[in-house]
């Protein structure tokens, strides 16, 4: 006879990311809407509206010459914080609406759970890069292919982070309002407290100490100094270990504790 | 109670089983039962005894405070159904119901042909491709039974899972799950479809008050409370007195205006053709009946008396 303590209790095996991944895809596939918004308009807007009219503002400043050049790796990171909003959506559903039992009955382990459900964010984020890319092309902007191609992949692992924090904190988050609240006040202060638009280095001292516990700001800064610099500083360090702690944390978050939480609503 | 009989093979053992909950209050205590392969139980109880509770801690949804849950193969497949919907929303109605299947690692054809053939049985074939959010309550519930039931699961943990359903598509779901029972599964169905669960049911676990109360076969809960039938008789005219005396041995009850109504205890060792041979031409019966308690009776009669015992 087996003990049933935690159906999902499989250690570090990655049993069930398939399914886990594929349910996932099909459920971004069902947003079309979302996606093409998300894909499309979201950087058009961050780079050929917001960027484009801000740079006018920054002409002949100390930190750049071509300012379009110099914010693109901050949209590129700025992108990573919709995984952050997506995972925590899904998973809050999965809460809610006891799909995660479902899952860990069936055998999915947490890290099956983890790494399926950032799949469908890392495909959404590759090709919102793609727009990115080619909308900065279009607008005078020139990289090298290994620091884009190395920038990629950081984008990709900031991506990891903020879908395995969105798990973890998942786990606090008793109804659809909260969730609401928090990917509110986790996204627009990290966005706008991180050197996206500005240089750090300009900015008054109080948002120069947020910066520095702000996940966003290494991240921006790391890809900043790869794609321009061609150079990998020790935000880039610090942006994966950040990394390394959050995603075992989430998947203990899924794979312990009640997989059900208390109330209903998408 | 019993929690299993010699030679049955056994699928799930609970163990002194509790959840307390936050605020204190323990949803079900010292819950103890092995249930075999291919029985369909029926857990009974009223509102907030504690059924959900011991359903969501079957599946793994909230973790138990105390005792053990055990399960006789770690390979057996389980199948949770809960009373509040559980549906993916952002998936339409095959895909909910093919999410059973891919979960499990079954290959795409099979798939796609049990999905079918679920969504045929279930009556969702038109709604297929609909988005899950504009079917009704029922609608719903029935993909969740049919995503349940795609698996094949060896184990179903069923929460009400007929209560947004129409007759038909309830004695529909029973049905079906009582087939995958037949061929092995265990299926644990908490419901107050009292009607259903004693026409598809082989044993019931009474909870009352955070305890379980009784696990035993339909048959014997149903005679736990009066262990005779009943039989009731309708003559023509009042009865006599040479009638009344032959079925004195019965301990008659002569009811009706007429006194025309015989209602008497019936161990299961008299058949109704051995009444009605003792009548031998001293009354026309014109309606002859056996009745036996129903669940309903049982159920009622049971929980009254509990009831009336806590209160002193």
């Amino acid at each position: 006879m087996q003990s049933l303590v935690t159906p999902s209790a499989g250690g570090w095996r990655l049993h069930g990311f398939r399914p886990t991944a594929e349910i996932e895809i099909v459920a971004l596939l069902s947003e079309k809407k979302t996606l093409i918004s998300s894909l499309l308009l979201e950087p058009v807007v961050q780079l050929v509206i917001l960027a484009a009219g801000l740079q006018g503002a920054f002409q002949g400043a100390a930190f750049t010459d071509h300012y379009i050049t110099w914010v693109f790796p901050g949209l590129v990171a700025l992108q990573t914080l919709r995984a952050f909003s997506r995972t925590m959506y899904r998973t809050v559903l999965d809460r809610q609406w006891g799909m995660l039992t479902i899952k860990r009955l069936a055998g999915v382990t947490g890290t099956g759970y983890t790494l399926g459900k950032i799949v469908p964010s890392a495909i959404a984020l590759s090709l919102q890069l793609c727009t990115l890319f080619l909308l900065v092309l279009v607008m005078g902007a020139r990289f090298a292919i290994v620091p884009v191609i190395g920038t990629v992949a950081m984008a990709i692992i900031a991506a990891i982070f903020w879908s395995a924090l969105a798990i973890i904190i998942t786990g606090f988050v008793r109804d659809y309002i909260v969730r609401d609240m928090v990917v509110t006040w986790v996204m627009l202060p990290l966005s706008m407290a991180a050197p996206i638009f500005y240089p750090i280095e300009t900015a008054p001292t109080y948002l120069q100490w947020i910066a520095r516990i702000n996940p966003l700001a290494y991240q921006v800064d790391a890809m900043r100094n790869l794609l321009l610099y061609g150079q990998f500083q020790v935000t880039g360090i610090v942006m994966m270990i950040l990394t390394l702690i959050v995603l075992p944390l989430a998947v203990r978050s899924v794979s312990h504790g009640d997989a059900l939480s208390s109330q209903g609503g998408r | 109670m019993f929690t299993h009989r010699e030679g049955d093979d056994i699928a799930l053992t609970i163990q002194g089983l509790g959840k307390r909950y936050p605020n204190d209050v323990w949803g079900i205590r010292h819950a103890t039962a092995a249930f075999s392969k291919g029985r369909t139980v029926a857990v009974l109880g009223p509102n907030g005894a504690g059924k959900s509770t011991l359903i969501h801690m079957l599946a793994g949804a909230i973790q138990q405070t105390e005792g053990a849950i055990t399960i006789a193969d770690p390979n057996l497949r389980i199948g949770w159904s809960s009373q509040r919907t559980t549906i993916d929303w952002y998936l339409n109605t095959r895909q909910n119901i093919e999410l059973g299947g891919r979960l499990y690692g079954l290959d795409r054809t099979t798939i796609r042909n049990r999905a079918t053939e679920l969504l045929a049985r279930f009556h969702l074939s038109d709604l297929a491709e609909t988005d899950v959010s504009m079917l009704s309550g029922g609608q719903q519930q029935r993909v969740q039974v049919a995503r349940t039931l795609m698996s094949n699961p060896d184990i179903m943990l069923l929460d009400e899972p007929t209560a947004a359903l129409d007759v038909e598509s309830s004695a529909d779901v029973l049905r079906l799950i009582r087939e995958r029972t037949r061929e092995g599964a265990l299926a644990l169905i908490s419901s107050h479809d009292l009607g259903l669960l004693e026409q598809f049911c082989d044993d019931v676990l009474f909870v009352l008050n955070q305890r379980v109360m009784v696990h035993q076969s339909m048959a014997a809960f149903l005679r736990s409370v009066s262990p005779a039938d009943e039989i009731v008789l309708s003559f023509a005219e009042p009865i006599s007195a040479e009638l009344e005396a032959r079925l004195g041995h019965l301990s008659p009850h002569i009811e009706g205006d007429y006194r025309n109504r015989l209602r008497a205890a019936l161990s299961p060792q008299i058949s109704l053709a051995d009444v009605l041979n003792l009548i031998d031409g001293t009354g026309m019966v014109i309606e002859a009946s056996r009745e036996r308690a129903s669940l309903r009776d049982v159920y009622l009669q049971l929980t009254a008396k509990e009831n009336l015992r806590c209160n002193h």
